[in-house]
Order: structure tokens, then C-alpha cells, then sequence
């Protein structure tokens, strides 16, 4: 049992990272304590561009996957292009977090060290093919995002959010594993591969693996009925970290589920295609409806992305007897990672200090209450232009990347038969019009209340920029990366 | 045909200028106002370059531009105009110019952004016409909708943002029904080879779809036709149209108006029809019976407005219907009279946006009552106003009535009680435009400060002399239209005339 070249090989994006995140530790040790933290940015954007560089090459050149680790992970199409977008992520949380995080009184060294660490933790589970790899790597994340949850210690609100994050993560790790024993128990694997050879026959104890495990899946990204915890987590953590949270860990939790739906539960399709079905319907549904009520823009769009789950899960259930439809699903993945990032990442950049009556010092504030956005558009016309691209591309109204994401999952619904779920996401995206327009609403049309505008930060408005631009680059030429991801599925499972 | 990229030129460049005045420093918005008359200018040039250059006699799309776009999905930039897209694209050429001369003065606040959006709407609307794949088209009508929704509840009255979100909540309730069913087409055009979004290409396959299912037809031909219903409007898809145009800018309105209630009809003429023709046989009962509904209850909910504004809005439901009425009636002369309709509805009706803009602009009143003798005090206006109403009655010699009279004495062919109670809309029609002129025009000067109302000046009659020129123009010469819409119209009205299931069955293709 060696361990070759080919393995590290498998492993180099995700190596990349955690070397930077190393590194960041220690040079944030070596810096003097009131010096700058840039060099803390610049190592991380040399970890996260050699990891991007190699995924890069890898989706030029079309290599044939890479095996490594005893076959428990694999560096393959599907891995490198769910990477792509959480390597993007990372990169936007990277981008506006120096001086925001300053700001917010956190200590930079921790802060990218964990991001980093996330990155990796994330990078390595959409790798994953073997079950004991995927909650290892669910486990390594989940505590990562748990920590970025909580990292503005002194807000009461944040700790919150991290205790209840981190209790029910725990409660769905405990369905996962419970799932992940049974399946075990009925075929003598973890490997997705064996259990899909050995599977042929669906045993009850192996549908129950099946049920757990797919119940644990809906916990992590926030499925309808599990999905209780998103809105007060997405609302409690600091804004950068949900925006980091709401894209990377939604997209390597679904990659995960995806590979393990396709690699090794092939036969069972039917089953848990029913149950992706009605967890699909039931996210659409409530997701969007419950985001119409909301005062706080934060929490519309935490309940905004659990319906974006649901439109992802459509895609899944259509996935039974489409590879397109999973092509249609991960490629929806990438599109949401900008669109909602730059939604969350607005919020950040129209924030202000806040004096409140006995308090030290000013606290940060983000732009969380409609009122928050009376009138923008006179103040920061640009900033409200890409606000609005950013919830017109969440309503998928072109020429945006929503739009063309949403084209491709109806269609792969509506050709696979699922009529009844198409409509379902066409009404709901109906009613998200409602919502997100009326923050539209609110930043052309409501005057703005009586307060002094505060200069944005270059960098944060750096992250706003580049999502949007992607946001309306992927509306207009979605080609290239679609036909990737529908690449991407079809060598999944061979 | 012409390698020169005519239709993208006329797309594109007011959203090219349009981007680029929105990174002009410019805070007064003086500069965006001249770049936007200077841009509608070269883009109406342009499309009268088109509209001469186009051969009446040839069939199908002229002016093709065709690249691709997305080749995984078979998207294509496709553009490309038949007569009745001719006539739209020269209609929404016209009007935009003399929008933006009719805002020049009355749009104090965010000039420049108000520009900006015009441009981005006429590229929207000029798309909608232009396109010719499907998705393409789809992609322009959704887009036309920001802008305009922008315009309603930026620089729109009181109520704008009641207003604007009802506009945009209704518009996008059909477009995205519509969406499910375009991607249906695309995915039913695979059966046929290559799957495809080309609309000449889709409208050949479509109705040849035996294996389509009566029911899944009707679910898709409904699925188009609310979505175009609502934006006509119909009865009773129209409610959100009053509170538009009341709460609308004077430009917002004329551009309402005279153009994207056009796109509604124009997507039956384009899609719903000739997509699914056998649907739209078994509808057209009750679209007629709706179009004929909606004449008679618009005229007179017009009768009963005591606003000016709400009164235009509701006559245009009135000559909506008409339009609608001429397209189901089945035959070639109420079809060429629906399609005359489009343009003179636009004109007319624009005109008296445009007029009513006015009036409120010089006074801050537009209640019927509120006025009284102005033919004294403003004597051109009340001319001008005078030619506008009689237009949009439909009398001789105007553009109204030949397309009313095609309408009429083409639906009296088929379904001679739908014209008989249609026409009494021309009559209530009559009524409350003379009517509503009189108690304005006539008699005493009822309130003292209107003595000194100012009359129309040189920057208004710029914009309402094109229009009183085409008025007569289309009233005596109407063949400049109806050439040209000759040949579309004919293929539109045989799908209405089709041979039932059987006749295909043994392959008898209308």
C-alpha cells in the first residue's frame, strides 16, 4: 500500500488550498500585530489560483479522471467543474473580506485560514466516492462553516446562529452516518462503485440506508422540511460568510449527493426519484412562499436560496433517466454561486457604521431591512443597477445567467415527463418575481430615509462588480459552460 | 438580401447609446436627452431605409440576419421582418422620437435615467418585432418589461408603484406560462429532426403535430394565448391597464399604447395561431365573444371616466377589441383590417396620450370636468385634438376608419352578430371621444386661470405633426400598409381556414 504521484496528483487542487491555508497561519504568526494584512490575501489568492489553474487544465484538456487514495477520491470532470465554483466563491469571499473583516473586528489570520480550510474540505467532498470519504469531508466543512458562522464573537446574533447551525449539523451528520451504516451493513462497501454493482436488488435495509442518507443530504442544503435552520443561520452570520456559504457549501453538498445518486445508487432510481420529487416540490413551494412575507432582505434571500434548492432538485429528479438533466442542475449551481453571492455580497457593501446609545464603539451594520434600500438608486445608481441585475437573474428574467440556468432545468424537466413539477417551478417563479421586485421597488422608487450615506468599500464593491459581470456573461453566452457540465455527468458513474 | 445588418443596427443602437450615457458624466441629463432624440432619429431613418427597400410581392422574412448564438440548445440570433413586423417596427420607430420630444420639458427628475431607460426599452420592443427564433423573442420581451417597468414607477403619478408592480406582476404571470410552452415546442420540434427554436421553421412542424393530443394542444395554444391576452389586453385580463396608463408618464403611455399592447396581438398573429391553428379554431368562439365584450364594455367604462387619461385607457380596450375581433374573424379583409388597426391604434391613441400629456403638463388637471372653452384660449391644440378624436372615432378620410371598416365588413362575412354588436362600439365610440370634447372645448372658459393656458408652441407641434400626417396619410392612402402585410395576412388567415384532422390525414395541406 503506497502512496504514488498519482495520488497527490488527485488531491492537487484541494492540496493547493490547504498548503495556503498553512501558510496564511503562519505568516499571520511571523506579522507584526497593527501591520497590513494583505500578505494573508495574497497567499490565499495563490492557493486558490493554483488550485483554479489546475482545474482549469483539467477541463481544457479533457484528461481522463484520476484515481487516487485506494479509489476513495477522484479527480474528475464533475469534481473540477463544481470546484470551479467553489473556488470562485472563495475567491469573491476573499476579494471584499479585508477590509469588511476589519470592520467586523475579526481576526484576518483565523478567518482566511478557516475559509481556506472550508474551500478544501468542500473541494475534496464533490472528489469523493467512497462514504466514509464523504462525511469525513462533510464533517471537515460543516465545522469550518460552523466557526465562520460564529467569527463575530461579540454579536450575540452570530453565536446564535452558529449554535443552532452547528445542533442541527449535527442532527443531520447523525442521519448521514445512521444511512451510510445501513447501506454498509447491506452491501459490505463504502465505495459508491460496489454498492452500485452490488445493489441490484433493493433490500429494505439498503432502502432505509437510502432514506437516512438522502434526509441527512436535505439537512445540508436546506431542502424543504429540513430546512428550519437556513433562515436564522443565512440571517445570523456576517454577511460575507453567508454569502460564502449560501453558494460553496450548497454546491458541494449537491455534488456530493449527485455523485452519490448516479455512482452508486443507479438502480434504486425510482425510489429515491420520488423522494428528490417531493422534496423538490415541497422546496419550490415553501421556499418561495415564505419568502414573500419578509421584511429583512437577508432572510428573503436565505429563503430565496432554499427555494433555488428546490429548483436544483428538480433537475435531480428529473436526473433518473437524463444525464441532461443533472447537466441542466449542476449547471444551475454554477450560475446561482454568482447571482446570489452578489445579492448577499450588496447587502455587505451597502452597510454602515452604526453608534448606538452606551455602546464602546460603532458597530458594522449590513443593509438587511427594505428600508435599508429606500432610494439607493439615487445615492448608488451603479450599485442598484447590479442589485437589480443580480435579483432579476434569482426571478430568471433575461438576458441573465438565471434565466439561462432556468431554461435548461424546465427543459430537462418537461423532457424528461415531469410536467407537474415544471409547472410548480414556473408558477413559484412567479411568485419570486413578487419578492425580489419589490426590493426593486424599494431602490428606484421610495425615497431614502434621512441618513448619511456611507463611502462603500473598493473591495467589496470589487466582489459586487465581478458577480455581476459573470452574472450577465453566463445570461448571454451560457454555451460553453453548459456543454461542460453536461460532459461533467455523463462520465459520472462509468 | 441585404448583408447589411439593418435589424441589429435598429435593435441594438439605442442600447449601445444607452450604455454609454449611462457612463457620461452627465447630472443634469442634458446630453442623454440629445443622444436619445439624435438616436431614435438615425434608428426611425433607418427603419424607413427598410420599410422602402422592402418587396411587398416576396414571401417570408426579409432583412435575415441569422448566427448562432448557444449551439448546444439551437439558440440562434435570428432576425428577420415579414410585412407585419415591417409595419410594428416602423410603428415603434415612429412613436419613441416623439416620446422623447413629448418628455423633453416634463421629466424633471433622474432625466438622465429616464433617457436611459427609453433607449432600453426601444430595443426591447424593436427586438420583440425583429426576432425571429423563438427563444431570441422571448428573451426581448422579457427584457422590454424592466425599462417600462421603471418608467411607470420612477416618473409615473401618484399611485406609480401600485401601478407598476400590478404591469409587471400580470405581464410576467403569462410570459412565464408562455416560457413552459415555448420549451415544450422546442422539445416537440425534435421529433421532427433537429429540435429548434426558429419560428418560420416551428410554425411548419407545429401544426402538423398529429400525435399532439387535442388536450396537450389546447394547453399550449392557452398557454401563449393568455400570456398575449394579458398584454392586448383582453376583457377581462385588462385591469391592470388603466392603473398603467393612468399612473404612467406621458411617454410611458404613448409607448404602452401605441406599442406593446400591439406586441400582444402581434404574438397571436405570429405564434399562437400558426402554432397551434386547430386550437385555435376551437377558441375562436370565445375569443370572439371576448373581443366583442371587450368593445362594448370598454366604450363604455370610457363613457364613465371622469379622468381623460383612464378614458383613453379604456377606449383602448374598446379598439384592442377591434383588433382582436378582425384577427379571429377568419377572413383575408378583417385580418388586413386588424393588422391597419395595429398602426392606427398606435398613432391615434398616441396622439392622444401625447395630447392629454400635454394638457396636464400646462394646467396639473386632466378631469373632464375640469375644463371648458379651451377652443378659445388655445385654438391650435383644440384643432389638433379635434383631428386626433375624429381619427380615433373612425370618421372618413382618417386613418380609424378604414381599418374599422375592414374589421367590420370582414367579420360580417362570418359572424354577422359579433360585427353587429361590435359596431355599436364605433358609435359609444363617437359618443365619448365628442362628448369628452365638447364639455373641454366648448362653452365658457370654466375655470378663470385657464385663460391663459399657452397654446401648442414649436417643440409640441414637432411631435404631433408627424402624426396628423400620418393620419391622413393612412386615411386616404392605406395601401402603403396593407401591401405590404398582403402576403403574411394571407398565410396567417389560412391557418384560421384550415382542413380539419381528416384532411391532413390524407395530406391536405392548406
Amino acid at each position: 500500500m503506497n502512496i504514488t504521484w498519482v495520488d497527490w496528483i488527485s488531491i492537487s487542487p484541494a492540496l493547493a488550498v490547504i498548503g495556503a491555508a498553512f501558510l496564511v497561519v503562519l505568516v499571520d504568526m511571523l506579522l507584526p500585530k497593527d501591520a497590513s494584512k494583505a500578505p494573508l490575501e495574497i497567499v490565499s489568492y495563490t492557493g486558490i489560483g493554483a488550485a483554479l489553474y489546475i482545474c482549469f487544465r483539467r477541463l481544457g484538456e479533457g484528461m481522463p479522471p484520476v484515481r487516487g487514495f485506494f479509489g476513495s477520491v477522484v479527480l474528475d470532470e464533475l469534481s473540477v467543474y463544481l470546484s470551479l465554483a467553489i473556488l470562485a466563491a472563495t475567491a469573491l469571499l476573499v476579494t471584499m473580506s479585508g477590509e469588511d473583516m476589519r470592520r467586523r473586528k475579526v481576526h484576518a489570520g483565523e478567518f482566511y485560514a478557516i475559509v481556506l480550510l472550508a474551500a478544501a474540505g468542500m473541494i475534496l467532498l464533490v472528489q469523493s466516492v467512497n462514504l466514509i470519504m464523504i462525511f469525513l469531508m462533510i464533517e471537515i466543512l460543516s465545522l469550518c462553516v460552523y466557526v465562520l458562522t460564529g467569527i463575530t464573537r461579540r454579536q450575540p446574533r452570530s453565536g446564535e446562529a452558529a449554535m443552532k447551525y452547528f445542533v442541527t449539523g449535527a442532527f443531520a451528520s447523525g442521519f448521514l452516518l445512521y444511512g451510510m451504516a445501513f447501506l454498509y451493513g447491506a452491501t459490505g462497501s463504502v465505495q459508491l462503485a460496489e454498492i452500485a454493482v452490488r445493489l441490484r436488488e433493493a433490500t429494505p435495509m439498503a432502502l432505509l440506508g437510502m432514506g437516512l442518507l438522502l434526509v441527512g443530504f436535505a439537512f445540508k442544503v436546506g431542502a424543504v422540511p429540513f430546512h428550519m435552520w437556513v433562515p436564522d443561520v443565512y440571517e445570523g452570520a456576517p454577511t460575507p460568510v453567508t454569502a460564502f456559504m449560501s453558494v460553496a457549501v450548497k454546491a458541494a453538498a449537491f455534488g456530493a449527493l449527485v455523485r452519490v445518486c448516479v455512482a452508486g445508487l443507479p438502480a434504486q432510481s425510482a425510489q429515491w426519484g420520488g423522494m428528490v420529487w417531493g422534496l423538490a416540490a415541497a422546496t419550490m413551494i415553501v421556499g418561495n412562499l415564505m419568502a414573500v412575507p419578509q421584511r429583512s432582505v437577508k432572510r428573503m434571500l436565505a429563503y430565496s436560496s432554499i427555494a433555488h434548492a428546490g429548483y436544483v432538485l428538480l433537475g435531480l429528479a428529473a436526473l433518473k433517466t437524463s444525464h441532461a438533466a443533472a447537466g441542466a442542475a449542476i449547471f444551475y449551481l454554477f450560475v446561482y454561486t454568482f447571482m446570489t453571492f452578489g445579492a448577499f455580497a450588496t447587502l455587505a457593501y451597502l452597510g454602515r457604521e452604526v453608534s448606538f446609545p452606551g455602546a464602546r464603539a460603532p458597530e458594522w451594520h449590513d443593509a438587511e431591512d427594505l428600508f435599508d434600500f429606500a432610494g439607493v438608486a439615487r445615492r448608488k445608481p451603479w450599485t442598484a443597477a447590479a442589485m437589480t441585475l443580480f435579483l432579476l437573474s434569482l426571478a430568471g428574467i433575461p438576458p441573465t445567467a438565471g434565466f439561462a440556468g432556468k431554461f435548461m432545468l424546465f427543459r430537462a424537466a418537461i423532457q424528461e415527463g415531469h410536467y407537474v413539477l415544471a409547472l410548480i417551478g414556473i408558477l413559484m417563479s412567479i411568485v419570486s418575481v413578487y419578492y425580489y421586485l419589490r426590493v426593486v421597488v424599494y431602490m428606484y422608487m421610495k425615497d431614502p430615509l434621512e441618513e448619511p450615506s456611507q463611502k462603500g468599500d473598493m473591495a467589496v464593491g470589487a466582489a459586487v462588480a465581478t458577480a455581476a459581470f459573470l452574472t450577465i456573461l453566463l445570461g448571454l453566452m451560457p454555451g460553453t459552460m453548459h456543454e461542460l457540465s453536461l460532459r461533467a455527468m455523463e462520465h459520472v458513474g462509468r | 438580401m441585404a448583408s447589411f445588418p439593418y435589424l441589429t443596427l435598429i435593435t441594438f443602437l439605442p442600447a449601445a447609446a444607452a450604455l454609454l450615457a449611462a457612463f457620461a458624466r452627465d447630472p443634469k441629463g442634458e446630453l442623454t436627452k440629445w443622444v436619445a432624440l439624435a438616436v431614435s432619429g438615425i434608428v426611425l431613418a433607418l427603419s424607413l431605409l427598410v420599410f422602402a427597400a422592402f418587396k411587398a410581392d416576396a414571401a417570408g422574412m426579409q432583412f435575415v440576419e441569422n448566427h448562432a448564438w448557444i449551439p448546444a440548445y439551437h439558440v440562434r440570433y435570428h432576425l428577420g421582418i415579414d410585412g407585419i413586423s415591417l409595419a410594428m417596427v416602423v410603428l415603434t420607430a415612429v412613436l419613441t422620437p416623439l416620446a422623447i420630444l413629448a418628455s423633453w420639458n416634463s421629466i424633471h427628475d433622474r432625466v438622465k435615467e429616464f433617457f436611459v431607460s427609453i433607449l432600453f426599452l426601444e430595443t426591447g420592443m424593436m427586438g420583440v418585432f425583429a426576432a425571429a427564433d423563438l427563444f431570441l423573442f422571448y428573451v426581448f420581451w422579457e427584457v422590454m418589461l424592466i425599462p417600462m417597468y421603471l418608467i411607470i414607477g420612477v416618473w409615473g403619478g401618484p399611485r406609480r408603484v401600485y401601478a407598476a408592480v400590478k404591469f409587471i406582476v400580470y405581464t410576467i404571470f403569462g410570459s412565464l406560462l408562455m416560457f413552459g410552452a415555448i420549451v415544450y415546442c422546442y422539445i416537440l420540434s425534435h421529433r421532427f429532426g433537429e429540435p429548434t427554436f426558429d419560428i418560420a421553421r416551428l410554425q411548419q412542424i407545429l401544426p402538423y403535430q398529429l400525435g399532439l393530443a387535442r388536450t396537450a394542444q389546447a394547453v399550449l395554444f392557452l398557454a401563449f394565448a393568455v400570456s398575449f391576452a394579458i398584454k392586448v389586453p383582453m376583457f377581462p385580463f385588462h385591469t391592470w391597464l388603466p392603473d398603467a396608463h393612468v399612473e404612467a408618464p406621458t411617454a410611458g403611455s404613448v409607448l404602452l399604447a401605441g406599442v406593446l399592447l400591439k406586441m400582444g396581438a402581434y404574438g397571436f398573429i405570429r405564434f399562437a395561431v400558426p402554432f397551434f391553428p386547430d386550437a385555435a379554431i376551437r377558441f375562436t368562439p370565445l375569443i370572439i365573444a371576448l373581443s366583442v365584450i371587450g368593445i362594448v364594455y370598454g366604450a363604455l367604462m370610457a363613457l364613465a371616466q371622469a379622468d381623460i387619461k383612464k378614458l383613453i385607457a379604456y377606449s383602448s380596450v374598446s379598439h384592442l377589441g377591434f383588433v382582436m375581433l378582425g384577427l379571429f374573424a377568419g377572413t383575408a379583409s378583417a385580418a388586413q383590417g386588424a393588422v391597419l388597426q395595429m398602426v392606427n391604434h398606435g398613432i391615434s391613441t398616441g396622439a392622444l396620450f401625447l395630447l392629454v400629456g400635454y394638457l396636464y403638463h400646462e394646467t396639473h388637471l386632466r378631469g373632464v370636468d375640469d375644463f371648458g372653452g379651451l377652443a378659445k384660449v388655445t385654438p391650435r391644440f383644440a384643432a389638433i385634438f379635434m383631428i386626433v378624436a375624429l381619427s380615433s372615432a373612425g370618421l372618413p378620410g382618417t386613418n380609424g376608419f378604414v381599418g374599422e371598416f375592414l374589421v367590420l365588413l370582414g367579420t360580417f362575412q362570418r359572424h354577422a352578430f359579433a360585427a353587429a354588436v361590435g359596431g355599436t362600439g364605433v358609435v359609444l365610440g363617437a359618443l365619448y371621444l365628442l362628448r369628452t370634447y365638447r364639455v373641454v372645448f366648448f362653452g365658457p372658459v370654466s375655470v378663470p386661470k385657464h385663460e391663459k393656458v399657452r397654446d401648442i408652441g414649436a417643440l409640441e407641434f414637432g411631435y404631433f405633426a408627424p402624426l396628423i400626417v400620418l393620419i391622413f396619410a393612412l386615411g386616404v392612402l392605406p395601401n402603403i400598409v396593407l401591401s405590404r402585410t398582403e402576403k403574411p395576412v394571407e398565410a396567417y388567415v389560412r391557418m384560421l381556414k384550415r382542413p380539419g384532422d381528416a384532411g391532413r390525414l390524407i395530406g391536405v395541406r392548406p
